[in-house]
């Protein structure tokens, strides 16, 4: 569910962009910060090399 | 000049809409689900898909401006790094030797291999744009006939992308790993 949640805040900054509304770079930049949390947090798999 | 920034922009973003696309081609011609990683491929390639739509968007005021070219390079160099990010996190899982990969490889490479691949070329065109800048001149434009109906496109593709991944999550807040069913129907 919480994807279609960054989806759906996508589809509202493509929104506000259409509408030209002055928050919508604003909007961009909170729903990459999101993103970006949220695949920091999701690597709980530590990346591990054996040879 | 202007009307460059406009033809690349539109060819910027129909390439972007056409890897979703076919990323849903192939979800449902080879039964694939896409994994969590491959989920955040598909946002990431969505936000840089935003990036040459601030350009299109912005020039239906009759104008390119240097600030929204600066804008849109900004927000595609970082959607870019984003999505890259969280593709080579997937090739790195799979890069150990006789590792099979996740799903099945198109072309000879995995999506997330392509994937990675895209964000990288996406990142060198956002960079073109911004060194383009020294060219740009000032002049009206007539509206671009193609900004309604690429926006539409990276609507109704975002819009299927939120219908497939709630089928696929259904109640639940995360995928599972190794998704095989779509949990709404189950």
């Amino acid at each position: 569910m919480v994807y279609a949640l960054f989806m759906l805040a996508i589809l509202i900054v493509l929104g506000a962009m259409w509408r030209r509304h002055r928050a919508a770079v604003p909007l961009l930049l909170v729903t990459l910060v999101l993103v970006v949390a949220f695949l920091v947090s999701d690597m709980t798999t530590p990346l591990t090399l054996s040879f | 000049m202007p009307r460059l920034y406009l033809l690349a922009a539109t060819v910027n973003a129909w390439v972007l809409i056409l890897v979703l696309a076919l990323a849903f081609v192939v979800q449902f011609a080879s039964g694939e689900l896409p994994c969590p990683l491959c989920v955040m491929q598909r946002i990431g390639l969505m936000l840089c898909a935003l990036a040459p739509l601030y350009v299109l968007i912005s020039q239906r005021d009759g104008e390119v401006t240097v600030r929204d070219v600066a804008v849109a390079g900004g927000i595609g160099v970082v959607a870019g790094l984003v999505g890259a990010a969280a593709s080579a996190r997937q090739v790195m899982l799979h890069i150990l030797p006789n590792d099979p990969g996740f799903g099945h490889p198109v072309f000879g490479l995995h999506l997330y291999t392509w994937c990675l691949i895209a964000f990288l070329a996406q990142i060198a065109a956002s960079g073109l744009m911004l060194v383009g800048l020294v060219w740009l001149t000032k002049s009206r434009l007539r509206p671009w006939p193609l900004t309604g109906m690429t926006a539409a496109a990276l609507t109704v593709v975002v819009a299927a992308n939120i219908v497939s991944v709630v089928a696929e999550a259904g109640f639940n807040w995360l995928l599972p790993e190794n998704p095989i069913h779509y949990l709404l129907f189950k």
